[in-house]
C-alpha cells in the first residue's frame, strides 16, 4: 500500500456541486469521513441557476437551521449579501424570515472556496454516468471515460440535470441549465436500481441588461437598514447595500400572452412535467388569475460587477419574440434589451416516497438523494437536504447514530417528514403553514433547537460551540434575574410580557440587565421567548401530542402482508411506505384513522406481531381477499 | 377488549333476546359463504356476486332439527362490515337458533365479540366513528324518540355539520396562510382583520349551536328557538305566555360566565311540533334606542336563534319594523308581529307582512301558529340530539374548539398577531377531527365498541 490513499477510493461521494451537493461534501467531511465531490463544472460550484437571492418566508428560516447545524450557505450569504431584508417584519417573531440578494458571481466564488479549504474534502471534475451496487448495497459510482470512484456511501444531488430539457418556446434544448449539458446516463442506472422517476418542470425569467432600464420611472426597494445576518457565526453586516426596483406588468402584456398561449410549451403539450403551483410562470398567472389587472415584477441585481438584472416574477418559457414583446411594454423596461431569454427545464425526480427520513433509498442501502432530484425547489431546500444526506451518508459509513430531526425541531423535519412520507405532486417549496409548530420554529432560536444536537454527533466545530454556548449561558442568565426579580408585584418577566414593555424598562429598574453587559443576540432572544410564552406553551403542549405518536416506533420488520386486520389498501401503502412511527404511518395519504387505530392496536397488544418472514416462506396465509377492500 | 383481527369468519345471534318467533343469526369473514354452505342444506357453491336472498333449511344434525328460514347474502364491498357477509333468518326463536350458531362455529366460524360487526366495519372504513357510535344507539334505544335520533346520526347529520363547520375553519386557516407566507409575493391580497372577526364570530355561533345540541340529554324533541324580540311593553311577554300556554314551564337557563336572564319555555305550535320559544325580556327591557342595543342583539341571542318573532305594537310606527330588519342578522328568518291588535291603530298596514295579534284577546294566535310551522318547515332539517356514546366525545372536542376560537377572537381583540390567531384556528379544527374520530385512540374505540350488544 502506497503512502498516498487510492485517488479513487473515498468513504462518501457526493455527486453534483450545487447548494444540496455543497452541504452534503461539507457535513460528510466534517464527521471526518473521506469526501468525494464530482461535479460536471468544477467552475459551477454553488451557481445560482435561478434567481440571485437567499431566504424569504419559511426559507430564511431554513438557512438559519443549516447554519445551527453546522451548515456553510449562511455563511456565504453574509459575505456576498448585497441587500438584506427581514420579511414580515410588522407580523410576529415567527413570522420574521431573512433574506438577501446575493453577489452571484461572489456567492459562487466563495463556495467553491469553501469547499476547497474543507479538509477531508476531494474536488473532481466528473460526469457520473452509473451508480455501482455489489450484494445489495451502494458501492460506488462510473464515470464517464470509464473510471470507478469507490465508497461505501453515495449522495446524489443531480439538481435538474436528469434528462435535462430547456424550452424556450417551440425550441428544445438538452440540458440542465442554460450554457450546460444534461446528466443522461444516470436515469437508466437508477431505473436499473428499480428507482421509479417522474418529471418535473421549472422555469427562469428573462435577464436584462441594466444599462438599459429606465430606473428612474421605478419604484427602489432598498436593503434594512440594520441587516440582520443569517449565519450565527456573523456578529454585524456591514457592506454597502444596492436597491431592488419594482415594477409592473399590464393588460397589454396580459393580452400578448394570451394571443400566444398555444406557443407555450407548457399549453401546447410539448412540456409533460408539473411545475410549481406555488412560484408559477408568467403564463400560468395570466390563465390562472385572470381578473387581476397586473402582477409584480421584482427587478434584481446580480451583482456588484455586473449590469445584469433578474426579472422576479415573469419566468416564462414563451417564444423569443413574445418575451421581447411583453419586456418592451413593461414601464421601464421599453428600451431594456435581454441579455438571456427565459426557459422551462424538465427534468427527471425520484418520488421521495422511496426514501426514509435519513434521505437513504429505503431498497438501496448506502445510496442517498437530496435536492431536486427529491422534487424540491429552491437552493435552501435543497441545501439542507443536501446536509442531513450527507451527514447520514458520512454516520452510516463509519457506523454512528443518524442525524434524525422531527416535525417539532425544524422546518427540516417538517420538510423532510412531508417528502418521505406524502411525496410530492408538484415541486415541493417550504412554506410556514406547513409546520404545526411555527410559534416554535423561529429564525432567532434555530441554534437552540439544532446546535446540541449537531454537536453530540460532531457536526459542529469548536469555534461555533463556543458561540452557541456563550449565548445560551448568557439567555439562561437573563431569565433567571427576570424570573426572580420583582417589581410592582410582579416578576420582572411577567412586567416584560406586557406588549409595550421593552428592554430598555427592565434594564431601568434592575441594572444587572444594562444591555451593554450581555450579547445583543442573547437579550433579543430572551424577548421574544417572554412575549411569546403564552402561545408557546400551548404550542408545546401540542408537540407533547405529537411525540406521543412518533415514540411509537415501528420495528422496520413488521409483515404488513400478514397483518390482515388493516385494509387491503393501508396494508398496500405501509407496505411500500415503511413508516417509522405510528405519527409517520397516520399522516400518509389516504390513511384512515381507522387504519392507524387498527395500526395501534395490533402494535400494542401483539407484542408477536407479525414479523417479515424469512426467505423462501410465503407469507401469503390469512390475506383477505383483495374484493374485500374494493368498497369506497 | 376487541379482537383486531379480521381475517377470520365471526357468528353471532342477533336478534334481540325475548320471545320472539324469528330470529338472525349473522355471519362476517372470508369464509362465512363456506361456513353457511356447510350448515344448509343444498346452499350454492359459491356465494352470488351480488346481494341475494333465497329461502334455505338447515341440516339436521344430533340435536339439532332442519329448520326452515331465509338466507340474506352480501358479497365482498357490499355489506355493512365490508367483508363477505350472510344472515340466516330463520323461522324459530332464539333458542333454537342457538343450535345453528353452534353448528357454524363447527362449520368454522368463531363467535364474535360484543361490537366486533361494527368495529369490521369501522376498521374497514365503511362507517366513522360517530357512525358506529350510533349503531349502538339504535341497539339501546328504548323509546321511538331515541332511535329516530341514532338513525338520524348514522345518516350523518351531525357529522355533516360538524364537516361543514370544520370546512369553513380550514378556508378561514387557508386565508390566513396565505397572507403569512405570500404576502411578500404581490400577487395574494392580505385576508383583512374584519373578516376573520366575521369569520371567527360566525363559526364560534355554529360552534354553540352544536354543543347545544349536544347538552341536550334526553330532551328528544325539537331544538327549534323562536326569539322574541321588541322594545319595551311590545307585549312580548304576553305573546310568550299565549304562545307556551299556561302549562309552559321556564327553563331558565344560567350559563356559567355569561348571564342568560331570559325566560325559554316550550310551546306546541301544532299537536306533536313543539318548539322553544326564547322571551328576552329583561335583558332588553331598555329605553335605549334599538340600534344602540343592537351589538347585544347580535351576540346573545342572535346566534341560537332559528327564527325570530319581532313585537312591534300595531300603533307603533312602520319605520319601527324597519329598524329591526336592518338590526337583526339577514341570514335568520323572521316572523313580524303586529301586537295588542285588540287596541286597533292603523289599517293601511299591508296584511301580507305581518301577522296580528292580540294576546289580550286570542286574536290571530292560531294563525301565528301556523305562519311560525310554515317558516319553520322552510329551514332546512335539524339535527336532533345525539346518542349517549357520541355525547361525551362530542362534547368535550366541541367545548376545546369553542374554547381554541374563543382564544382566537381574544387575540384579535388584542391585535395579536395572524400566525397567533392561526394555532387557535388550527386547534379548533384539530378539535372537531376529534368528532370524526381522525385523532381515535386505541382507548376510545374500546370504550365505543365494549358498549355493543354481541351480534352488532
Amino acid at each position: 500500500m502506497s503512502a498516498r490513499p487510492n485517488p479513487y477510493q473515498f468513504d462518501v461521494i457526493v455527486v453534483g456541486g450545487g447548494h444540496a451537493g455543497i452541504e452534503a461534501a461539507m457535513a460528510s467531511a466534517r464527521l471526518g469521513c473521506r469526501t468525494a465531490l464530482l461535479t460536471l463544472n468544477v467552475d459551477s460550484i454553488g451557481q445560482m441557476s435561478c434567481n440571485p437571492a437567499i431566504g424569504g418566508v419559511a426559507k430564511g428560516q431554513i438557512v438559519r437551521e443549516i447554519d445551527a447545524l453546522g451548515g456553510v450557505m449562511g455563511q456565504i450569504t453574509d459575505a456576498t449579501g448585497i441587500q438584506f431584508r427581514l420579511l414580515n417584519r410588522t407580523k410576529g417573531p415567527a413570522m420574521h424570515s431573512p433574506r438577501a440578494q446575493c453577489d452571484k458571481k461572489a456567492y459562487q466564488f466563495l463556495a467553491k472556496r469553501f469547499v476547497e479549504s474543507q479538509p477531508n474534502l476531494t474536488i473532481r471534475q466528473e460526469l457520473t454516468e452509473s451508480v455501482l451496487v455489489e450484494s445489495g448495497r451502494v458501492a460506488g459510482v462510473g464515470v464517464a471515460g470509464g473510471f470507478t470512484y469507490r465508497a461505501r456511501a453515495v449522495v446524489l444531488t443531480t439538481g435538474t440535470f436528469l434528462q435535462a430539457l430547456m424550452h424556450t418556446g417551440e425550441t428544445k434544448t438538452k440540458g440542465g441549465r442554460a450554457g450546460d449539458i444534461a446528466a443522461l446516463g444516470l436515469s437508466g442506472s437508477l431505473k436499473e436500481l428499480g428507482l421509479e422517476l417522474h418529471r418535473f418542470k421549472t422555469g427562469t425569467p428573462p435577464r436584462l441588461n441594466g444599462r438599459t432600464i429606465d430606473f428612474s420611472r421605478l419604484e427602489p426597494q432598498p436593503g434594512d437598514d440594520e441587516p440582520s445576518p443569517f449565519s450565527f457565526l456573523t456578529d454585524r453586516l456591514a457592506q454597502p447595500q444596492v436597491n431592488c426596483h419594482i415594477t409592473y406588468t399590464n393588460d397589454e402584456v396580459h393580452d400578448i400572452i394570451r394571443a400566444n398561449l398555444h406557443r407555450a410549451p407548457m399549453y401546447s403539450g410539448q412540456i409533460e412535467g408539473i411545475g410549481p403551483r406555488y412560484c408559477p410562470s408568467i403564463e400560468d398567472k395570466v390563465v390562472r388569475f385572470a381578473d387581476r389587472d397586473r402582477h409584480q415584477v421584482f427587478l434584481e441585481p446580480e451583482g456588484r460587477n455586473t449590469f445584469e438584472y433578474y426579472c422576479n416574477g415573469i419566468s416564462t418559457s414563451l417564444p423569443r419574440d413574445v418575451q421581447e414583446a411583453v419586456i418592451a411594454r413593461i414601464p421601464g423596461l421599453e428600451n431594456a434589451e435581454i441579455m438571456r431569454f427565459g426557459y422551462a427545464v424538465e427534468y427527471d425526480f425520484a418520488p421521495p416516497t422511496q426514501l426514509d427520513s435519513t434521505l437513504s433509498v429505503k431498497h438501496v442501502p448506502g445510496l442517498y438523494l437530496a435536492g431536486q432530484i427529491n422534487g424540491t425547489t429552491g437552493y435552501e431546500e435543497a441545501a439542507a437536504q443536501g446536509l442531513v444526506a450527507g451527514a447520514n451518508a458520512a454516520l452510516a459509513a463509519t457506523s454512528r447514530e443518524p442525524l434524525l430531526i422531527d416535525r417539532s425541531e425544524a422546518y427540516i423535519g417538517v420538510m423532510i417528514d412531508d417528502l418521505v412520507t406524502k411525496g410530492v405532486e408538484e415541486p415541493y417549496r417550504m412554506l410556514t403553514s406547513r409546520a404545526e409548530f411555527r410559534l416554535i420554529l423561529r429564525h432567532d432560536n434555530a441554534d437552540f433547537r439544532l446546535t446540541p444536537k449537531a454537536r453530540a454527533l460532531e457536526l459542529v466545530d469548536d469555534r461555533r460551540w463556543a458561540r452557541f454556548a456563550a449565548r445560551d449561558d448568557h439567555a439562561s442568565r437573563l431569565r433567571e434575574i427576570l424570573r426572580t426579580t420583582r417589581h410592582d408585584d410582579m416578576t420582572l418577566e411577567k412586567f416584560l410580557r406586557r406588549p409595550e414593555t421593552v428592554w430598555a424598562d427592565v434594564a431601568r429598574i434592575d441594572t444587572r440587565l444594562d444591555p451593554a453587559q450581555w450579547l445583543p443576540t442573547a437579550i433579543t432572544h430572551v424577548v421574544t421567548e417572554t412575549k411569546y410564552s403564552g402561545y408557546v406553551e400551548r404550542q408545546s403542549a401540542h408537540v407533547d401530542q405529537f411525540r406521543r405518536l412518533e415514540d411509537k416506533k415501528i420495528p422496520p420488520d413488521v409483515d404488513y402482508a400478514r397483518m390482515t386486520a388493516l385494509r387491503f389498501e393501508a396494508r398496500e401503502k405501509f407496505a411500500r411506505l415503511r413508516p417509522a412511527t405510528v405519527g409517520q404511518a397516520g399522516r400518509i395519504s389516504g390513511i384512515t384513522p381507522g387504519d392507524v387505530a387498527t395500526l395501534l392496536i395490533l402494535l400494542k397488544k401483539s407484542p408477536q406481531f407479525p414479523r417479515v418472514a424469512p426467505a423462501g416462506q410465503s407469507t401469503e396465509n390469512g390475506t383477505d381477499h383483495p374484493a374485500d377492500d374494493r368498497s369506497a | 377488549m376487541i379482537r383486531v383481527d379480521t381475517a377470520d369468519t365471526i357468528a353471532a345471534i342477533s336478534s334481540p333476546n325475548g320471545p320472539a318467533l324469528r330470529s338472525i343469526v349473522r355471519l362476517s369473514g372470508p369464509d362465512c359463504w363456506g361456513v353457511v354452505s356447510r350448515v344448509l342444506k343444498g346452499a350454492p357453491d359459491s356465494q352470488p356476486g351480488a346481494p341475494a336472498s333465497f329461502g334455505c333449511v338447515t341440516r339436521e344434525e344430533s340435536g339439532s332439527y332442519a329448520i326452515p328460514g331465509r338466507l340474506q347474502s352480501w358479497p365482498a364491498g357490499r355489506s355493512y362490515t365490508g367483508q363477505a357477509s350472510v344472515e340466516l333468518h330463520l323461522d324459530v326463536p332464539n333458542v333454537l337458533a342457538d343450535r345453528v350458531l353452534r353448528q357454524c362455529v363447527e362449520a368454522g366460524a368463531r363467535l364474535a365479540e360484543p361490537g366486533e360487526f361494527t368495529f369490521r366495519a369501522y376498521a374497514k372504513g365503511r362507517i366513522d366513528l360517530a357512525r358506529a357510535e350510533a349503531v349502538a344507539g339504535i341497539f339501546q334505544a328504548t323509546t321511538p324518540e331515541q332511535l329516530q335520533v341514532a338513525l338520524g346520526q348514522l345518516a350523518g347529520g351531525l357529522g355533516q355539520r360538524i364537516d361543514r363547520l370544520r370546512g369553513r375553519l380550514l378556508d378561514l386557516t387557508a386565508w390566513l396562510e396565505a397572507t403569512l407566507d405570500f404576502v411578500e409575493e404581490a400577487d395574494v391580497d392580505p385576508i383583512s382583520r374584519n373578516v376573520v372577526a366575521e369569520e371567527l364570530r360566525g363559526s364560534a355561533w355554529e360552534l354553540r349551536r352544536l354543543s347545544e345540541v349536544e347538552s341536550k340529554r334526553d330532551r328528544t324533541v325539537s331544538s327549534r328557538r323562536i326569539v322574541l324580540v321588541g322594545r319595551p311593553n311590545a307585549g312580548k311577554s304576553h305573546l310568550f305566555n299565549a304562545l307556551c300556554g299556561a302549562t309552559g314551564r321556564a327553563l331558565v337557563s344560567p350559563v356559567a360566565g355569561t348571564t342568560r336572564d331570559y325566560l325559554e319555555a316550550r310551546a306546541e305550535l301544532a299537536p306533536g311540533r313543539s318548539v322553544i320559544v326564547v322571551d328576552t325580556a329583561g335583558e332588553y327591557e331598555t329605553a335605549e334606542p334599538i340600534d344602540a342595543r343592537s351589538q347585544d342583539l347580535g351576540r346573545r341571542e342572535r346566534l341560537l336563534a332559528d327564527l325570530f318573532l319581532v313585537c312591534v305594537p300595531v300603533d307603533a310606527a312602520a319605520a319601527e319594523v324597519a329598524a329591526f330588519e336592518a338590526v337583526l342578522p339577514g341570514n335568520v328568518p323572521r316572523v313580524i308581529v303586529r301586537t295588542k291588535a285588540d287596541l286597533g291603530g292603523p289599517e293601511a298596514e299591508e296584511r301580507s307582512a305581518s301577522v296580528r295579534v292580540s294576546a289580550a284577546t286570542g286574536l290571530g294566535i292560531a294563525e301565528l301558529r301556523q305562519a311560525l310551522t310554515d317558516r319553520l318547515d322552510g329551514l332546512e332539517p335539524e339535527i336532533d340530539t345525539v346518542v349517549a356514546g357520541t355525547r361525551v366525545r362530542v362534547g368535550e372536542a366541541l367545548r376545546s374548539a369553542g374554547r381554541s376560537l374563543a382564544q382566537a377572537a381574544e387575540t384579535m381583540a388584542a391585535s395579536g398577531g395572524d400566525e397567533l390567531v392561526a394555532i387557535d384556528l388550527r386547534a379548533a379544527v384539530e378539535a372537531l377531527d376529534v368528532v370524526a374520530g381522525k385523532d381515535a385512540t386505541e382507548e376510545v374505540l374500546d370504550r365505543i365498541f365494549s358498549r355493543f350488544c354481541i351480534g352488532k
